[in-house]
């Protein structure tokens, strides 16, 4: 196995939004940390190898045009319908896991990437920074605000999907 | 002590030091605010875990990235699954690298079957901190060494608690080395991690050593019937100590 493939995955996956687009992405990282080889000076290799797929992932979004995350919260693609049907304890739990999800995926990029590090991939400020190339204190601030916006998000649209 | 969000969640992630950790602990239970506040995060946190799956790398995908990788080192061999515009430059820049390697240990070394030796030990510690398994036994006892390698290798090696002069003994692992399975002891030093490969001496044994590439030092000495290997980032200096300390 590759070192850290799954991180990479991971990372790009959540970056990009996109099966294919991920692949396309890790594979390219691979690539390029073989050709920076020169410039890794030891230390910690999962921060070295996820800031190289994280610069890659940017730029394959910024090259599309969708580095804003700016997508209206589809409502129908992801409540399941379930709007009209009884309201059941599961059903609901079901329900909010899918809206929180989806507020997960809306977050602006630069708050999902330090999010999906810290949150999945357990990685502390000082990793999450070494990999985003962000002061430890703006790490802390965006999870911060990361995690506000999720609440605010999560609590809109439990609320629509009552109504 | 204040009602602090932040510090809540400073806490919860982990990045507080003991003395703060334990202030914020008291005003929990002193606050039943920040209390509630605790545990709104934490029950956050469990759903974000629930709602956001994790994606690990698909079936096969590690094959085809290794493919991906050798078609851009050596196009020529077979065909790539796909093309892939980047090749030509990934091609250039591993073949540079793969000069640049040779060369700077070109510069080092004067027999071939040394400077193998020495490129294989480098990248093995280099691969060991990409890697997951820096250790497959994180211990900082001793005397358990001798009895894992016991049933792995057929020598034993000689493991040394340096801790009073700054190397922590971390742990260890079984690697493949110079054509045998070879004991790799890990140690701290600092924030630096440390190799040390040892296994017994050939008839004759190569001369002493002192090896640095892209801001890798490596010491190789013989002593008492064994051959070792030491690398690290760490400067030669404190290479060299541990050398003297297992000297004595």
């Amino acid at each position: 196995m590759l070192p850290h493939l799954d991180s990479a995955h991971n990372l790009a996956r959540w970056i990009t939004r996109n099966d294919q687009d991920a692949q396309d992405v890790v594979q390219e990282a691979y690539l390029r940390a073989l050709r920076f080889f020169d410039s890794f000076q030891g230390g910690d290799g999962k921060a070295w190898l996820l800031e190289i797929v994280r610069n890659t992932s940017l730029s394959m979004l910024r090259r599309r045009g969708r580095v804003a995350g700016t997508e209206p919260f589809d409502e129908a693609a992801h409540s399941g319908g379930s709007q009209s049907s009884n309201p059941e304890q599961a059903l609901a739990d079901r329900e909010s896991t899918r809206v929180l999800r989806r507020c997960i995926e809306l977050l602006p990029v630069e708050f999902r990437e330090v999010l999906v590090m810290r949150e999945l991939e357990e990685m502390s400020y000082r990793e999450i920074g070494a990999a985003t190339g962000l002061a430890q204190g703006t790490v802390m601030s965006r999870l911060s605000r990361a995690r506000k916006r999720l609440e605010e998000c999560a609590r809109k649209n439990a609320r629509e999907a009552r109504q | 002590m204040t009602c602090s969000r932040e510090l809540l969640e400073r806490y919860l992630d982990g990045e507080l030091d003991a003395s703060t950790c334990a202030a914020v602990e008291q005003h929990l239970v002193d606050c039943g605010e920040c209390s509630t506040a605790c545990s709104d995060l934490r029950e956050q946190r469990a759903a974000i875990h629930a709602a956001a799956p994790y994606f690990a790398a698909p079936p096969g995908f590690d094959r085809y990235v290794r493919a991906a990788i050798r078609g851009a080192a050596a196009p020529s061999s077979g065909r790539p699954l796909r093309p892939t515009p980047w090749r030509a430059l990934a091609l250039a820049a591993s073949l540079l690298l793969a000069v640049s390697i040779t060369w700077n240990l070109a510069q080092l070394h004067h027999r071939p079957a040394e400077s193998d030796l020495s490129e294989a030990v480098l990248s093995n510690h280099v691969r060991s901190l990409l890697d997951d398994r820096l250790v497959d036994v994180p211990s900082s006892d001793r005397h358990t060494v001798k009895p894992w390698f016991a049933g792995r290798l057929d020598y034993s090696p000689l493991v040394k608690d340096l801790q009073s002069e700054g190397f922590i003994l971390i742990g260890w692992r079984l690697e493949y080395l110079d054509g045998r399975r070879v004991a790799a002891l890990v140690y701290r030093r600092r924030q630096h991690v440390i190799n040390l490969y040892t296994w017994p001496a050939g008839p004759s044994p190569d001369r002493d050593q002192r090896v640095t590439h892209n801001g890798y030092n490596a010491i190789h000495w013989t002593g008492g019937g064994m051959v070792y290997w030491a690398v690290s980032d760490v400067a030669m200096a404190d290479l060299e100590r541990l050398h003297q300390l297992y000297e004595q």
